[in-house]
């Protein structure tokens, strides 16, 4: 809300010599968000009003005028001027010598074709006048001001922007501070400074609203009042230049006297109010209920509404006349040819106007506080303000009586706080007596019984009922920055991280440590980038959550794989000419259940996802093997298969425990181009959760041996499609106890290996620990490893 | 057998010795005087032939010659070996400003970095890390957090739904929501993770971010102990001359609340351009638990009370590396992740 201090002045006495820096700092210490503030007219200097006393033509130019003007100084002010609509006499402005114009120009003494000119005479759009709220400055060539303008006068005093605009933001819970009062009351409090609110009564002439209208509410929990007052005689008339100036001042238009008393009365009250043509309410009875939803409506601003949704409406005996707390209706707007108004100022239900408000895609200044919430109490003393302003402006006769519609009197809400509670909620020792003073300023009517302090809540005030509100009440004016530090007292705590956390950040670091980079992807994909990846079509992962609202189709489902968001971090660095990344990414995916899918939580797994550009498989597999060894699974095995989304020979899913936690491959080439991949890609895919359960950290310290090892080589040729696994497996099957370890140390097809053959040479390590073995018993093991293997695989030793 | 002769070998193998330029040549050396039938052994072996009487003196004549020959053996051996030793040092001398060999170095995101960095300052105080999920139901996301349905607060969260039950959390406090449906107090806990809310991508918003809330409940928590603790915590941040500055706020889930500004860690509270010249960069929301929340999840606010506060974690992130786009972090550029 925009509140131009000048008008603020008129309700709370403004510290003397406050800089409004530190007006807003003391504002936003009590608990006003101050968003901002604009010092008006900041760039226009040294530019007054003056009289043209005297006019001659320019001897060297035959469009030049000399003109002298009376600027209230001793010298009159010789100025030369090309506009041709000043006359002797006119009131304009004048920008003297070092004067500075909107736009940063400034204007110095000089002379034109050769004659002195002290200054300048300015145009509206030179001094960026508001052509709206001054018509005639409006003109082509120089501004000529009104009549009775004063000499001598700041220019920024006549414009009206001297004024400092301060904006705040109203809290959700506050908006009773939603208003010029409601702002008042918060200086008041932060100051300890007098508040000078009007005084409201109404002098009512004759008449009486009941021969005039009559009001019925259907549903009371959708307006639980609604008040109204009848105005006749209506004199239809531009509203007074303060009340204009305030207007502007916060952002609003002005348009005549009837309609600114209403907006006058909202930003000064914050209650919304409407003013209806009463000549326009047919069968003078009005009705609040919810629309018919077949109706069709016209508002003021000339837009027509479909009222498909029931929003609520005032209605008179043959339709809808206003969209209740939204806007009225151009079927009962106040014309030149008004003669009576009725003035309406209610309550309504700001959830259900919240919903109507955003159906029909309208929030109006009256909607945004209603969805606030406005007072009960507080819709009776705005409109008796607005009767008040009504005769104060001479703008109508106020007819006696009032129309107060509610299901049940107003009562004031009290409660009792106990100071000590207070201190001890807060941790401070604040002395009852402050804590009585501070609620006296922020109008709680503080009772005081030894340590109980009764309040009644102020009747703008929506949102203190209890203890913690006055605790909150008391310290904010007391002061946020006295809250002392202190230990927290109680049973130690002894904080950590669980165990699925530990290996996160354990698989993260030691990721990190082999060479790959750690991205963050957001969790909503394309649907697309299913087909991208080659996903089957009947696969369960394509079961997705749908966002109803995304910002966009590409981000518009929730993951149920981490590959496709690798792929795309992968293409976006290949594009940039970042070569061979290697990233990983722990994230997230959500896995739908049930049938109804999109209203049942998902299952969310944790997953790992490696990427890398330009590694080979066997190099990736390391580094699987690295990460799920240094989380303690070590018996780890890899078997042929696995998604379609890679390359149908290169694939495997990662068993561990007797369980799949993942799978492993090079991207599919028509994977790889949907995702504009140049080179291998290898992609691996984790179950993270899975993987966390299986870590456990149950490592035993082994002796070392002290006895020797026998180690023997052999060199087997077996057919393309044994795999190297299953030939480990067996001669380790055949090792009896005695076998230590074996590996691979060489693989070869080539020269002297037959085609479709390879030969693999193992190195196999044989030891006891207890004694040491003889190279017989070691033979022996050795040549069961070599049958063994010529059983199961055909393999032949190498020659 | 004269001590002459003795004189004439010892003379004759001190000058070898000088003339010997390796320690191979100081080894024939050693062989041809001490050596088994080197010229001193030949000499010692002729003592047999000498009057027993004159034996000890001629004995200990060549001892004597034999001891000098072999300290100046040993001595010309250092010096030789140390000579050795220095020119194959010197000769491989490598020049060190060559490059180094590239081992593999990967990087954690920023925002890992800082949530760990912000667990363990937490972890130290005696909290617990809790996680919960990301798609939430609105009972837990709203309804406990005291924001019930068409709550004007619920303006300030646009959130994305999958059905008017389902939604992507907001905010981590229905982590804390479920933590104290499921524990009794005292409950001393941090929630980090991803939250969601539907704003556009630009510099400063992103429809993913992450956040981390803390909540304490336990007997006698009172307001002081919250500034108390995030005081601790803003020292442990951006070190011991960090303050707090609490300013009202309002949240519905607290009462009093408050927006918590720490002292710019880049000026020190000077003012520079990242704290926009105030001194002050926000940092935190907190506040006490609101009675309502701890009533709707269960705890007695009669007895128990608490504390919880809530931070960006991206933001605290960018402030910290001096990162001036928020899209930096979830654009993956690896120029961008080599940096941490």
């Amino acid at each position: 809300m925009n509140v131009p201090l000048s008008w603020l002045k008129t309700y709370v006495k403004y510290p003397e010599d406050l800089a409004v820096a530190d007006f807003a700092e003391a504002m936003i210490m009590s608990g006003s968000e101050v968003e901002g503030y604009e010092e008006m007219g900041q760039d226009i200097e040294n530019v007054v009003t003056g009289r043209v006393v005297e006019m001659k033509r320019h001897e060297d130019s035959d469009h030049l005028w000399v003109c002298m003007i009376d600027v209230g100084k001793e010298n009159l002010l010789q100025i030369v001027t090309g506009a041709q609509n000043v006359t002797v006499g006119a009131m304009v402005p004048v920008a003297m010598d070092g004067a500075v114009l909107p736009g940063g120009k400034t204007i110095k003494s000089g002379a034109l074709r050769g004659v002195k000119s002290e200054g300048m005479l300015c145009s509206g759009e030179e001094l960026n006048v508001d052509a709206e709220q001054f018509p005639e400055s409006a003109v082509y060539g120089i501004w000529i001001l009104k009549e009775d303008t004063p000499i001598g006068l700041d220019i920024r005093t006549v414009i009206g922007c001297d004024e400092v605009i301060v904006e705040f933001k109203t809290l959700a819970n506050r908006p009773d501070c939603m208003c010029m009062a409601g702002i008042a009351r918060e200086v008041a409090a932060t100051f300890d400074t007098e508040l000078t609110l009007p005084e409201i009564s109404v002098k009512e002439t004759d008449g009486n609203i009941a021969d005039y209208v009559s009001v019925t509410v259907e549903d009371s929990d959708l307006c639980p009042r609604y008040c109204a007052r009848v105005v006749k005689n209506i004199r239809l008339a531009p509203s007074p230049a303060w009340m204009q100036k305030a207007l502007i001042g916060a952002g609003v238009r002005p348009i005549n006297n009837v309609v600114d008393i209403t907006n006058y009365v909202m930003l000064e009250q914050g209650q919304p109010m409407h003013a209806f043509d009463y000549s326009c309410i047919r069968g003078s009875h009005i009705t609040v209920r919810k629309s018919a939803a077949e109706d069709v409506f016209t508002t003021l601003d000339g837009k027509e509404h479909e009222l498909s949704m029931q929003p609520l409406c005032i209605c008179d005996d043959e339709g809808v006349i206003g969209l209740a707390g939204i806007m009225g209706g151009l079927n009962s707007e106040i014309t030149e040819n008004t003669q009576t108004v009725v003035l309406e100022s209610a309550v309504f239900n700001g959830a259900y106007l919240r919903t109507s408000a955003r159906a029909l895609g309208m929030r109006t200044e009256a909607s945004a506080r209603f969805e606030k919430g406005v007072s009960i109490k507080g819709a009776q003393v705005a409109l008796e303000r607005a009767a008040q302003l009504f005769e104060q402006l001479d703008a109508g006769d106020v007819v006696c009586g009032v129309i107060d519609v509610k299901p049940e009197e107003w009562t004031e809400y009290t409660f009792t706080a106990s100071a000590d509670a207070v201190r001890a909620h807060l941790g401070m020792d604040i002395p009852t007596d402050t804590m009585v003073e501070i609620l006296a300023k922020l109008h709680f009517n503080p009772v005081l019984d030894g340590e109980n302090i009764h309040v009644t809540v102020p009747y703008w005030r929506l949102d203190v009922d209890g203890t913690d509100d006055i605790a909150e009440e008391v310290l904010r004016i007391y002061g946020y920055d006295k809250i002392p530090s202190t230990l927290m007292s109680g049973e130690v705590e002894c904080g950590g991280r669980n165990h699925r956390q530990d290996v996160m950040l354990r698989t993260k670091r030691t990721l990190c440590g082999m060479g790959l980079n750690e991205i963050t992807t957001f969790s909503f994909i394309s649907p697309k980038w299913f087909d991208h990846i080659l996903m089957e079509e009947d696969s369960p992962l394509r079961k997705v959550l749908h966002i109803l609202n995304p910002l966009g189709e590409d981000v518009s489902v929730m993951r149920t794989v981490l590959a496709p968001s690798m792929l795309s971090v992968l293409r976006t660095n290949q594009s940039r000419g970042n070569a061979d990344s290697a990233l990983f990414e722990v994230s997230r995916v959500f896995l739908s259940k049930g049938e109804a899918e999109d209203d049942v939580q998902p299952e969310e797994r944790l997953h790992l996802c490696l990427g890398l550009c330009n590694r080979d498989f066997f190099y990736v597999k390391g580094i699987v093997n690295n990460l799920l060894s240094s989380l303690n699974i070590n018996d780890v095995k890899y078997t042929a298969g696995g998604a379609s989304m890679y390359h149908p020979g290169r694939k495997a899913q990662i068993i561990a425990g007797g369980k799949v936690i993942g799978e492993i491959g090079e991207v599919h080439p028509d994977a790889a181009a949907n995702f504009e991949l140049q080179g291998r890609i290898m992609i691996v895919e984790l179950e993270l959760d899975t993987i966390a359960e299986m870590s456990l950290d149950n490592r035993r310290y082994v002796a070392i041996a002290r006895t020797p090892a026998i180690t023997r080589d052999m060199a087997v040729v077996v057919a393309e499609e044994v795999a190297v696994g299953d030939m480990l497996d067996a001669i380790k099957r055949s090792g009896k106890g005695i076998l230590e370890s074996v590996s691979v140390f060489d693989i070869y097809r080539g020269e002297h290996v037959e085609e479709g053959y390879k030969s693999i040479a193992f190195s196999l390590v044989y030891r006891t620990p207890e004694r040491t073995l003889t190279d017989d018993e070691a033979k022996k093991a050795f040549d069961r490893a070599v049958r063994s293997l010529g059983a199961q695989f055909g393999a032949e030793l190498r020659a | 057998m004269s001590d002459n002769n003795l004189k004439t070998i010892e003379t004759a193998a001190l000058e070898a010795l000088a003339a010997c330029t390796d320690s191979a040549s100081v080894e024939k050396v050693r062989v041809s005087v001490l050596g088994k039938k080197g010229e001193l052994t030949l000499v010692m072996r002729t003592m047999g032939q000498l009057p027993k009487e004159e034996r000890p003196a001629f004995g200990q004549m060549v001892n004597d010659t034999r001891r000098v020959i072999e300290n100046a053996l040993e001595e010309r051996l250092n010096a030789l070996r140390a000579a050795e030793q220095a020119a194959r040092l010197e000769a491989e001398r490598i020049d060190v400003t060559e490059p180094a060999a590239e081992i593999a170095q990967g990087s954690l995101h920023p925002l890992t970095i800082v949530q760990e960095m912000l667990e363990d300052i937490f972890i130290s105080l005696g909290f617990s890390v809790a996680d919960g999920p990301e798609v939430e139901l609105d009972h837990y996301n709203f309804e406990l957090m005291n924001i019930p349905k068409e709550h004007p607060a619920r303006d300030m969260q646009d959130s994305f739904y999958f059905s008017p039950n389902l939604l992507l959390r907001t905010h981590t406090s229905p982590v804390q929501a479920r933590y104290m449906t499921t524990h009794e107090p005292p409950i001393r806990i941090i929630c980090p993770g991803r939250v969601y809310r539907c704003d556009e991508v630009d510099a400063t918003h992103s429809p993913v971010f992450h956040q981390m809330e803390g909540l304490v409940i336990d007997k006698g928590i009172r307001m002081s102990d919250l500034k108390g603790t995030l005081d601790e915590f803003a020292k442990r941040l951006y070190g011991p001359e960090t303050k707090t500055r609490f300013r009202p706020s309002f949240f519905p889930f607290t009462e009093p609340s408050a927006e918590v500004d720490l002292t710019c860690a880049m000026c020190g509270g000077k003012g520079c351009r990242v704290c926009k010249g105030t001194g002050w960069i926000e940092v935190l929301g907190c506040g006490m638990v609101h009675p309502n929340v701890l009533r709707a999840c269960g705890i007695d606010p009669e007895v128990y009370s608490g504390f919880a506060f809530g931070l960006g974690l991206d933001r605290i992130t960018t402030i910290k590396y001096g990162i001036s786009d928020l899209r930096l972090m979830y654009e993956n550029d690896t120029r961008f992740l080599s940096q941490f």
